[in-house]
């Protein structure tokens, strides 16, 4: 039968397997996510707004993380992790939290760079008008967030995008287990290896939907921060 | 509902999924290191899923690694028990200290496969080591795992019988696992030492036939070994024990590829006293 054929067959009929291992890497990437924005979003929003010494060095080391190669990455959390490691008695290495610590790494600094270039260039007079209307400091902070908040979505969204179309790092902290750590890039790598091209062009079929979608949030959001542009 | 505030509440709600399927596992579980040829054939999944009919409390999961890597991660105690087949290697690893013993428990064999044309005329060849000899004389195309598997530690002993030094443009390393491997060296129309089970697994999809077989030096013994770092060595015996009693055994015997004819391991020893 036709490999084609067959993968979509096993989308639309909702195969176990493939349903498993598509619904793990989305809750292994969306908490590794929220992880990311938890800590991205306030490093970043915070270097951006305030101006303080040696905030160009912090800088510059937020924008580095954007360069992260995943592999490396994975190396270092594979090495922490091990039992030779030093948080080898933690027995992290091998589960979906030594995936979800990965890809915050990858997309942490990704998050954080982006918010931080996003809410930097907001014009300074924005908190001047809103603090001589009477606005407190922190209504001031607010409403700046409001101009910038598009832009602070589409980081998101594009950290989302980077992390979940990641193999190099998740195969080496997760071991790719059945079950457990097999997402779909993993999953992709191990049935082209085994000749299942079916089920590997099934999960490739989604993963593209989902890089897709993201990048349709991506274009949607453009759009409407032009339009905002064009009204102001 | 606005595109942003939309799309923070679908990120939430994808992320606050996650502990219920993917976190909490209360089984008992252990770490089986094993490498991909016993993976990729589907064999380990046929085995745990036989384990799990007589043991249903026992989860084994299934770390994939080359021989070389899975005993790394043994002496580190990252997996607690270790399925390979790189003998001279396992042998280093007990006399260094790091697992008591190192059990045979189940073999297969190796196979010199190469294009269908067999330009090398190496089909036939009275030794796996003449065959060898052949294809560097020629320099015909060889494509080597280069991994420190069980398999590239075979493929290096053979090139040492042969007498042949094994370099040259002819002579590439894939550096992965003996699947990828095989699909290198069919598009290279290149030679390849692979086992026979990922051979067969993979033989509809590969422009390569099986040249050199059944002898002696291309027997395949994979053994277990519990490393003495294992965080897990009882669980881990449970699932070794079960291997070797008969149950195992049976099930060793009884699996085919894709519903194949011939059965592609055998439970090793042969002749175990204990069946």
């Amino acid at each position: 039968m036709d490999p084609l054929l067959e993968a979509l067959r096993l989308i639309t009929s909702g195969d176990l397997y493939v349903r498993d291992v598509i619904l793990r890497s989305l809750q292994i990437s969306g908490s590794a996510l929220l992880l990311a924005m938890v800590i991205g979003l306030p490093i970043g929003i915070a270097v951006g707004l305030t101006r303080f010494r040696l905030r160009l060095p912090l800088v510059a080391v937020i924008n580095a993380g954007l360069a992260f190669p995943p592999v490396v990455v994975g190396l270092g959390v594979f090495l922490v992790l091990s039992r030779a490691g030093p948080l080898g008695d933690l027995q992290l290495l091998y589960t979906p939290a030594a995936m979800i610590g990965a890809q915050a790494i990858l997309a942490g600094p990704y998050i954080a760079a982006v918010s931080l270039a996003a809410v930097e260039n907001i014009p300074p007079d924005i908190a001047l008008q809103a603090r001589a209307l009477g606005a407190s400091r922190r209504q001031a902070i607010v409403l700046q967030l409001r101009e910038v908040r598009t832009s602070l979505v589409a980081a998101v969204a594009a950290g989302f995008g980077a992390i979940i179309s990641e193999v190099g790092a998740v195969m080496m902290v997760g071991g790719n287990i059945l079950g457990e750590t097999r997402v779909m890039t993993t999953a992709i790598v191990l049935e082209t290896r085994r000749g299942n091209f079916d089920v590997a062009i099934a999960m490739g079929i989604v993963l593209m939907l989902i890089a897709l979608g993201v990048n349709a949030v991506l274009l949607l959001l453009g759009r409407r921060t032009i339009r905002r542009g064009q009204v102001a | 509902m606005d595109t942003p505030r939309l799309t923070f509440a679908l990120i939430f709600a994808l992320g606050g999924g996650v502990c219920a399927g993917a976190c909490g596992t209360d089984q008992d579980t252990f770490v089986l290191g094993a490498t991909t040829s016993t993976y990729d054939s589907g064999l380990l999944e046929h085995l745990i899923a036989r384990f799990n009919e007589d043991q249903p409390g026992l989860r084994v999961r299934t770390v994939i690694a080359g021989s070389g890597e899975a005993l790394e991660l043994g002496r580190t105690g990252d997996v607690d028990l270790l399925l390979v087949h790189a003998p001279d290697a396992e042998a280093r690893f007990v006399e260094a200290g790091h697992a008591p013993r190192r059990s045979p428990v189940l073999a297969n064999g190796y196979v010199i496969a190469g294009p269908p044309s067999d330009p090398a005329r190496i089909r036939g060849s009275a030794s796996p080591s003449e065959a060898f000899a052949t294809i560097a004389r020629g320099e015909h195309g060889f494509v080597s795992r280069g991994d420190s598997s069980g398999t590239h530690a075979r493929e290096i002993l053979l090139w040492r019988e042969a007498g042949a030094a094994a370099a040259g443009a002819w002579y590439v390393e894939s550096g992965q696992g003996q699947a990828t491997t095989l699909h290198v060296a069919s598009e290279r129309g290149a030679y390849v030492l692979t086992d026979d089970a990922t051979f067969a697994m993979l033989s509809e999809t590969l422009d390569l036939e099986a040249l050199v077989e059944g002898h002696p030096s291309l027997r395949n013994v994979y053994s277990l070994l519990t490393p003495r770092a294992a965080l897990q060595p009882e669980r881990a015996a449970v699932f070794a024990d079960w291997l070797r009693s008969a149950n195992g055994r049976r099930a060793i015997g009884g699996f085919r590829v894709r519903d194949g004819p011939e059965a592609l391991f055998a439970p090793w020893p042969r002749d175990d006293p204990a069946n």
